[in-house]
């Protein structure tokens, strides 16, 4: 197997992961550069999105499939209106969308997928979400002459129902369960997220359970047991 | 050519919990510590304050805080016949990626071991008879005892700042705590915190039905506190985001909050952050080590000479580089002869999700290890007599739930996910759900081992760590019988859906992500045959080179392992600055 890129500095590495820190140095004591850098700040999305990642008929099945998984009803908006696409435009722009945070190293083996229990794919997410919208798009022209977008919401419920079912094959058997959960898991994200990631506009998520948001101290209302403590939600960083 | 720094009296690989608590006890006896951290420096104040902590998305779903197998990662399989593959995403492992280790982001349950845990094998004899074993020829004594390490939990939770209720001091059972732990020296340093609604349930249920519920002893401090370091902490807010995440409030314990500060004021110490060690040196007559190489951040191989080294890296890497190095024989489970790998164990989970109607539970109200917990089913505490296996598992419920992304895929059985009928399914449950995690013990067998890996690489050219591990019919018997318990307590509890899991149900995979807690392969006891180190955690094979961490857990108990490392380190610690250093040689 080949050797790993011994050229892939480790300053690279932590910068992509957030945590680019003081060097490599030899501390003698607590480092007089320390202080909360830009590395450790989030970083907000842009209102609207800017649409990097997500461009013409992938951003419109992403729109329909989200907006199926969190419809828009008496409890609050939809997933797109929440900005649940802007969210995952900006997050697969990134380090994450990148991948570098996983090991995608050759070989993959043909049994790996039977021994790890899941759907192995080597793709960065980025790629695999593409590939994923276009595979659930292809499906849909197949089956209803229809790009996804543009069908029935039943239509398109019982396509998102045989994927979570894992009853289509994409990348080997039962692979669409995978990728089913996938966008499941990032809707979700989007919509309880912070809303400086672009998601969970004007904290529609957190009122819909009460969750309070970035609060920090509970002290004083521990002893409240069993009430409704009526928190408003804040945010890390106000956005409009 | 290789860099050559100063000769130091020890260098510590690894500066998490073990490595920081080391360096703590030699400093402070003089000695010059050299520590080397694969991570870059990271602070609580000033890397993860009130306006950065908050945030699930970063830290609990990203885990931004962590090793990430792009970095570092090992390869798995369930038996020897297969041919492992690499772990490509991080999910049971849970490896902490700056210094302070697995330290900075864990959740804080802080137990010490019962004194079953430490004599399984004898106990079991004594109890059961040798039928009792078959199947578990590997599962032996550690060589300590509880007593032999109740000073140095002592010495840990008085620098952790533990919060918690004594249920025996000195043999006398205390109200209010757990009967079952082992006799303490004295109270907690700091007191238990108040309890949410949850764990009020939680423990009246518990109680009514027999069972001995208290409060768990958690790394989140009760009331402002000064550490016999001299670093002081504040209280515990309640704020809910512990695991995966930092502490803004100097009220998690970890090295950075509890140890570094008093250690990076000692002149004798110096910290390398981002040096990625990848051997140690062996002197000529093959029998001592002479330092350790490490790569910097430019890929320049630099050697630190020791007297002594300590490996404080994690379970994985702790073995990982006795392997390289060769120091000692590799474990081979066809004769079972060899110490490197051997009696790898883990930790046995398995519980239920449960769901109530017309609670307001306010599960964003919490910590990372603030619960309630009955022993009744763990370790030998109840008779085995009938039971198809040995050991059991700690019941808990934690109030550490309420965090909206991770929160909406809880929802009971046969209700939305998704689509129609979601929004108000999540609303409806969010105040209503509810844990009963049974944290069980892990007993080692012939075939769960760890070696190098022949195929996969690392970065620097070296070999991956291999882990071959399954569940064995012990441990699943065991899961199963306690799946059984929580589903009666959450019955108990009034619960509306109960939703069994079981970790041992299936082969493990390391996508599952039932526990981190991952111990064993580079074993300690008294016999240099079956034990890679003795009871100094001191290796057989190289009396200067110790090897401190869970890695030395020839079982596993039915609890968080974190205090017993750190009473390990600290034990260690003394005994080489007591005894070694004037007269180098084994400690046994």
């Amino acid at each position: 197997m080949k050797r790993r890129d011994a050229l892939r500095s480790m300053g690279a590495l932590f910068a992509a992961a957030g945590l680019a820190k003081v060097g490599a140095v030899e501390l003698k004591s607590v480092p007089s550069e320390t202080g909360l850098t830009r590395e450790m700040l989030p970083s907000p999305v842009m209102s609207g999105g800017q649409g990097n990642v997500f461009k013409g008929q992938a951003r419109a099945t992403l729109t329909a499939v989200f907006d199926r998984l969190i419809p828009q009803d008496q409890l609050g908006p939809s997933a797109s209106e929440a900005g649940c696409v802007d969210f995952l435009d900006a997050q697969m722009n990134g380090p994450y969308g990148e991948s570098k945070d996983l090991y995608l190293d050759q070989p993959l083996r043909a049994d790996e997928s039977q021994l790890m229990g899941l759907t192995i794919s080597l793709r960065t997410r980025r790629d695999y979400t593409l590939a994923g919208l276009a595979f659930i798009d292809r499906h849909a022209r197949a089956r209803h002459s229809k790009p996804f977008a543009e069908l029935e919401g039943e239509q398109m419920d019982a396509v998102l129902s045989d994927l979570e079912a894992g009853k289509l094959d994409w990348e080997g058997k039962g692979s669409s369960n995978r990728l089913f959960e996938f966008l499941l898991m990032s809707v979700r994200e989007g919509y309880f997220s912070d809303p400086l990631y672009g998601g969970n506009r004007g904290m529609v998520g957190w009122k819909l359970v009460g969750f309070p948001g970035a609060r920090y101290d509970y002290r004083q209302y521990i002893d409240r047991r069993g009430q409704d403590l009526g928190l408003e939600p804040i945010s890390l960083i106000p956005v409009s | 050519m290789a860099i050559q720094r100063k000769k130091a009296d020890v260098v510590i690989v690894g500066l998490g919990w073990a490595g920081s608590l080391m360096a703590e006890e030699l400093t402070r006896a003089g000695l010059e510590v050299v520590a080397i951290d694969r991570g870059p420096w990271l602070d609580t104040s000033t890397d993860t304050p009130p306006a950065v902590d908050p945030d699930e998305l970063r830290w609990t779903i990203r885990r931004e805080l962590l090793l990430q197998p792009g970095d570092y990662t090992l390869t798995f399989r369930n038996q020897s016949s297969q041919t492992a593959v690499p772990t490509r995403e991080l999910k049971a492992f849970q490896m902490g990626k700056s210094v302070g280790g697995a330290g900075f982001h864990w959740a804080g349950m802080a137990w010490r071991f019962s004194e079953w845990d430490f004599r399984v094998r004898s106990a079991t004899l004594e109890r059961y008879g040798a039928s009792k074993l078959k199947g578990l020829e590997q599962v032996q004594d550690w060589g300590i005892t509880y007593a032999d390490l109740e000073p140095f939990y002592d010495r840990f939770e008085r620098i952790a700042g533990i919060s918690g209720v004594a249920g025996n001091i000195n043999g006398n059972l205390q109200p209010g705590g757990n009967p079952f732990e082992g006799p303490r020296s004295r109270e907690f340093p700091t007191p238990a915190l108040k309890e949410s609604q949850l764990m009020q349930m939680y423990r009246d249920s518990t109680a009514q039905m027999g069972l001995h519920p208290f409060y768990i002893p958690v790394a989140h401090v009760g009331a402002a506190y000064v550490n016999p370091l001299g670093v002081s902490m504040a209280p515990c807010t309640y704020c809910g985001y512990c695991m995966f995440h930092g502490c803004g409030n100097y009220s998690k314990s970890s090295p950075q909050a509890c140890v570094i500060p008093a250690l990076m004021r000692r002149k004798n110490f110096t910290l390398i952050t981002q040096g990625y060690v990848t051997k140690i040196h062996k002197a000529e007559d093959g029998k001592t080590a002479t330092g350790v190489s490490y790569f910097d951040e430019q890929g320049r191989e630099v050697i630190q000479p020791a007297d002594i080294v300590a490996l404080c890296s994690f379970t994985y890497d702790n073995a990982r580089l006795m392997m390289i190095s060769q120091i000692g024989q590799q474990y081979d489970p066809v004769t079972q002869t060899g110490t490197l790998g051997r009696a790898y164990n883990y930790q046995t989970c398995s519980g239920a999700h449960v769901w109530f109607e017309d609670q307001t539970l306010n599960p964003f109200i919490g910590a990372g290890g603030l619960g309630i917990q009955v022993d009744d089913y763990n370790g030998d505490n109840f008779d085995h007599s009938q039971h198809d296996f040995i050991g059991g598992a700690g019941l808990l419920t934690v109030s550490r739930e309420g965090m909206p992304i991770g929160r909406s895929g809880l929802l009971p059985p046969g209700t939305p996910r998704w689509g129609k009928g979601f929004k108000q399914n999540y609303q409806d449950n969010y105040q209503n759900y509810g844990i009963i995690f049974g944290q069980g013990t892990s007993m080692p067998t012939r075939d769960a081992y760890l070696s190098l890996d022949p195929n996969y690489k690392d970065r620097w050219g070296t070999p991956l760590l291999r882990m071959t591990f399954d569940w064995n019919q012990n441990d699943r018997n065991m899961a199963r019988f306690i799946e059984q318990r929580a589903v009666d307590i959450g019955k108990k509890m009034g619960a509306k859906h109960v939703q069994t899991f079981n970790s041992a149900a299936k082969s493990w995979s390391p996508y599952d992500e039932n526990s981190n807690h991952t111990q064993g392969g580079m074993i300690m006891g008294e016999d240099p045959l079956t034990s890679a180190v003795n009871t100094y955690l001191q290796s057989w094979d190289a009396h200067n080179v110790f090897v401190v961490g869970a890695s030395a857990f020839p079982t596993n108990a039915g609890y968080n392992p974190t205090s017993t490392v750190g009473a390990l380190a600290i034990r260690t610690a003394r005994a080489i600055h007591e005894k070694y250093q004037h007269n180098p040689g084994s400690l046994v």
